[in-house]
């Protein structure tokens, strides 16, 4: 970087502010967050966690504010990993992140005297604040008056009223946002000591005794910070630089940015290392007193503290066990202090009227949360989500195939015949063509999930599904995570982020991926195409044998998660039962564009970590499907040999020598396979397979599908020679794919391989067994760990082998005994 | 005193005693559960919807949790002293620092689970399963 540069990226980051959007779930944060930056924006996660990390800038001249979007939470007290980036972000404790210049606290009106709890604990920290009481309609369709300006004299910060969805306010935050990046003052705020003096003594005796200690985790290079800083910021663009004067404090006179080494350290730099003096300490007092209030079991003492020095620790222990035998109860006396503080400060400024409204969201509620209306509606409501997601996403996943289809045909005449032809055809193309037709179905899935999310409904649906988890050892908080599981694990798994119940999560994790996800899809109709003819049909048509044979195939899998949940709570993560809280907020109309960033969203994800994955997979398969290629091995082969000589004998321009040349390209292929990698392998181990009613092929498509079972019917494709490269492959391709499988016959037999007790075995397995490598991934890393992964495989693999055991046994035996009965 | 859930729909009262793990103590106040507030409840059953301070909770007690509730019988204004909330105090509310294995009330169900909810993980033997009631 040349002198230049360096001035201009310093002087133009002296012109950036930064906006942390903080508050309680459900009070609209999102959607001011979406209003404020609109398309400006960016998501991904914070290093070494899989929290998303939203942020978005907007800027008017050379004034730039960039606005970080943070997880809700109900108190910084916290015990989720959502919370505890948030907690991390306003203390200045993340490398990625640097800490906020302004805190934009965002609060529901209606839900004034709870979430002024956060609000005041956000405002110990001692950055300027600006205070957002957002959904001030509904409080007022409730009778409440609220004088704002009077809350705002009390706190000694700026309230703004703001209606986030229709936008109102939105305006009025921008303008004082840029106004503050133009360097104007927010008045500082009154002191707000609401906690009993003891602590505060316990704070600032810890800190006199601590002295340098606790400021080492905010010093760039300390050792505390080098723990912390796990992953090293990666782009050099987003050099942590505060206000102006802010930076010109930490690093001297501008001349010091003339050497190089201030250049590099300015993007190794660690977070808070351009803090000033009395910033830092503001810091580092409201990091004791958090640490001091830690509940048990709290994420501050379990996570942050243990990366400290272990002096910090033991005094910090010693200081909660003075204050214990003070008499002061460290779990309670939070809570009860500051809302004393909080009722104090909303005396005379929330006035309710003398009868209060029955709003519409607690008449909507009479039915909605009702104990047979409510699941009833929600049976209704997922079962139009799922029809929406056939009807809408398969004419462009249709689409999407015709698209595949016609360059697969330009590519096969374009490149040159060869193994590089047939790679990226076969390999590449198809492995493209496999990720990209999940896209459709899930961006459906979630539009349909968002709208029902921000007009409040999935809140509902917790409760609803609440007394059917619990029994189970789960919660009703996990039935999103649940519920988006039936479209994809990946997403699934990382929503459980939201259950607070460490147990019930892990639970929650573990049974994920048995919940039927979409990739089964495909080969789940084509299994039930096999086992039951398409016309089928009970009570004059109106229910299809299929339909029966798929739905069964969803209630298996829920049926298995439950009882693995149940028995999980029962033995190695025993609990369950746990608390379960949740406020239920007012029912609003969706806000179509974050509804609309959020399916962006997943899909980005999505193609980032399935799309690398399956991509990967495909080529691997191919390679293993290919090679070795000992042309020897295949000239010799019994079918090979026999069909030469066929195509020897005939004439060239007889009819049948283009479908003899056909059918020995496909013989080829064949023998190709019977000598490749995976081919020997699956011959090796074809016992294995006997029990449950497969042959090699059969147990070699179901092991290659075990990193992502979506390529399980590319992969029969490619075993039982069914591709046909390059022409119409949309056009009842499944029902040529199925007719040729029934031919299918075991090897040296004329038994047929694909007999419905097959079909229904490999039906079983699928919908047991986790096959896929993103999914054990992704609960990795959501549990910190390899074991969790590692035993999910191991029990899943095991469940699904034992079922689809079982099940070919019990089917084969009433089949032959149907066949004598009939007899 | 009652337990929370034996309350009637559109009954109110004033929580009085809240007992249980102190991190599920902590919880509950941060949601304003804890003693001396009023509570009305709207839905009452194995997981209840009850309104307090202005919005409304849903909430599932589990095994390790009860809360007291002394009901407002006529609308009358109940008073029930914040004191007993103050640790020292004749009534231990909320359970001091937590040591294992010296639990201060009894795991398990605090009361006879009269309202038949699944107040045990004991399903699916021993699950009766009950319909919240309506008013």
């Amino acid at each position: 970087m040349t002198e230049e540069q360096l001035s201009a990226s310093t002087s133009s980051s002296r012109r950036l502010l930064r906006v942390a959007l903080v508050g309680n779930p459900n009070t609209g944060k999102t959607t001011l967050f979406n209003a404020l930056v609109g398309l400006r924006q960016r998501v991904g996660n914070f290093p070494g966690v899989t929290v998303e990390k939203k942020s978005g800038q907007f800027s008017q001249g050379p004034w730039t504010v960039e606005v970080v979007d943070l997880p809700g939470l109900v108190s910084l007290a916290v015990t989720s990993a959502d919370e505890l980036i948030t907690f991390e972000v306003l203390c200045g404790l993340r490398a990625d992140t640097p800490p906020p210049d302004v805190v934009v606290l965002v609060v529901d009106a209606s839900h004034l005297e709870r979430q002024l709890y956060l609000v005041g604990q956000v405002l110990e920290l001692g950055l300027p604040a600006i205070l957002v009481v957002n959904m001030m309609d509904v409080a007022q369709k409730e009778g409440k008056q609220l004088r704002l300006d009077e809350l705002g004299r009390r706190l000694g910060i700026p309230v703004i009223a703001a209606v986030a969805h229709r936008r109102q306010g939105v305006a009025e935050l921008r303008e004082m946002l840029k106004s503050l990046a133009k360097g104007e003052k927010l008045p500082p705020g009154i002191d707000r000591s609401v906690l009993p003096p003891v602590i505060d003594n316990e704070v600032a005796r810890l800190e006199s005794t601590l002295g340098e200690l606790i400021f080492e985790v905010f010093r760039p290079g300390s050792a505390a910070a080098k723990k912390r800083q796990r992953v090293s910021p990666r782009d050099t663009q987003h050099i942590p630089l505060g206000s102006g004067e802010v930076a010109g404090a930490t690093f001297g006179p501008g001349d010091a940015f003339k050497h190089k080494e201030v250049a590099a350290a300015l993007g190794e730099v660690s977070a808070g290392g351009w803090l000033d003096n009395s910033v830092r300490q503001n810091f580092a007092r409201f990091l004791l007193r958090r640490c001091l209030l830690d509940p048990p079991g709290g994420l501050i003492t379990e996570v942050l503290l243990p990366e400290l020095d272990r002096q910090v620790t033991a005094e910090v222990f010693a200081a909660r066990a003075r204050l214990s035998a003070a008499g002061i109860d460290l779990a309670t006396v939070e809570p009860d202090f500051r809302f004393a503080w909080v009722r104090e400060l909303i005396r005379d400024v929330v006035a309710q009227a003398p009868v209060p409204t029955v709003s519409w969201s607690e008449r909507i509620d009479q039915v909605l949360t009702h104990p047979w209306w409510g699941v009833l509606f929600l049976l209704v409501a997922m079962l139009v989500t799922f029809q929406a997601v056939y009807i809408l996403s398969n004419p462009l996943v249709d689409l999407l195939q015709v698209g595949l289809g016609w360059c697969s045909g330009q590519l096969s005449h374009a490149l040159p015949p060869g193994i590089f032809r047939e790679f990226v055809i076969g390999g590449l193309l198809s492995g493209v063509g496999t990720v990209l037709s999940f896209v459709p179905p899930i961006a459906v899935l979630f539009f349909f999930i968002g709208v029902l999310e921000d007009c409040g409904y999935l809140t509902r649906s917790a409760f609803v599904m609440d007394r059917w988890l619990a029994p189970v050892g789960l919660s009703g908080k996990c039935f999103i995570p649940l519920l988006t599981c039936f479209s994809c694990a990946v997403p699934g798994v990382m929503a459980t982020r939201v259950i607070d119940d460490p147990g019930d999560r892990l639970r929650a994790i573990l049974v994920a991926p048995l919940m039927t996800c979409s990739a089964r899809l495909p080969v789940f109709t084509l299994m039930s195409a096999l086992l039951v003819p398409a016309d089928a049909a009970l009570l004059g048509g109106w229910i299809k044998l299929q339909g029966i044979a798929l739905a069964s195939m969803y209630l298996l899998g829920i049926a298995a998660a439950g009882l693995s949940a149940w028995a999980f709570s029962r033995t190695i993560i025993p609990g369950g039962g746990g608390l379960f809280i949740l406020e239920l907020p007012h029912y609003k109309w969706p806000d179509i564009s974050t509804v609309l960033f959020r399916v962006l969203e997943r899909l980005k994800l999505f193609l980032k970590l399935a799309g690398t994955i399956i991509l990967g997979v495909s080529v691997i398969m191919w390679i293993l499907t290919n090679f070795p290629r000992n042309e020897h091995l295949i000239t010799n082969d019994a079918e090979v040999q026999r069909l030469t000589q066929l195509v020897e004998r005939v004439a060239s321009d007889s009819p049948e020598w283009e479908d003899l040349v056909q059918e020995l390209e496909l013989a080829r292929l064949a023998a190709i396979q019977r000598h490749s990698l995976l081919g020997r392998l699956g011959r090796a181990i074809e016992p294995i397979f006997w029990p449950a009613g497969w042959d090699w092929r059969l147990g070699c498509a179901v092991l290659a599908s075990f990193p992502a079972r979506e390529v399980v019917v590319a992969n029969l494709g490619v075993l039982f020679q069914l591709a046909d490269v390059g022409t119409d492959i949309p056009e009842g391709y499944l029902h040529r794919i199925r007719d040729k499988l029934l031919q299918v016959r075991w090897e040296g037999s004329d038994r047929r391989l694909f007999s419905w007790p097959a079909a229904l075995s490999v039906m079983v397995f699928f919908s047991l067994c986790v096959q896929c490598a993103s999914t054990l991934v992704i609960i990795g890393r959501e549990t910190y760990s390899w074991r969790w992964p590692v035993f999910v495989f191991v029990y899943l693999t095991l469940l699904a082998y034992l079922g689809a055991v079982v099940t070919y046994q019990v089917a084969s035996a009433l089949d032959t005994w149907w066949h004598y009965a009939k007899i | 005193m009652v337990l929370l859930e034996h309350l009637k729909p559109g009954q109110r009262g004033r929580i009085c005693r809240v007992t249980g793990h102190a991190r599920v103590l902590r919880r509950l106040a941060e949601y304003g559960v804890q003693p001396g507030a009023e509570v009305e409840m709207i839905r009452p059953g194995c997981v209840s919807i009850i309104r307090m301070n202005g919005g409304r909770l849903c909430l599932r007690g589990s095994n390790h949790i009860a809360i007291f509730v002394v009901p407002d019988p006529l609308g009358e204004e109940v008073s029930c002293s914040r004191e007993g909330a103050e640790p020292g105090g004749d009534e231990q509310v909320s359970p001091g620092p937590s040591r294992p294995g010296q639990a201060k009330f009894p795991r398990g169900p605090v009361s006879p689970p009269a309202d038949g909810c699944p107040r045990s993980t004991g399903w699916p033997f021993r699950w009766r399963f009950r319909w919240g009631r309506r008013q």
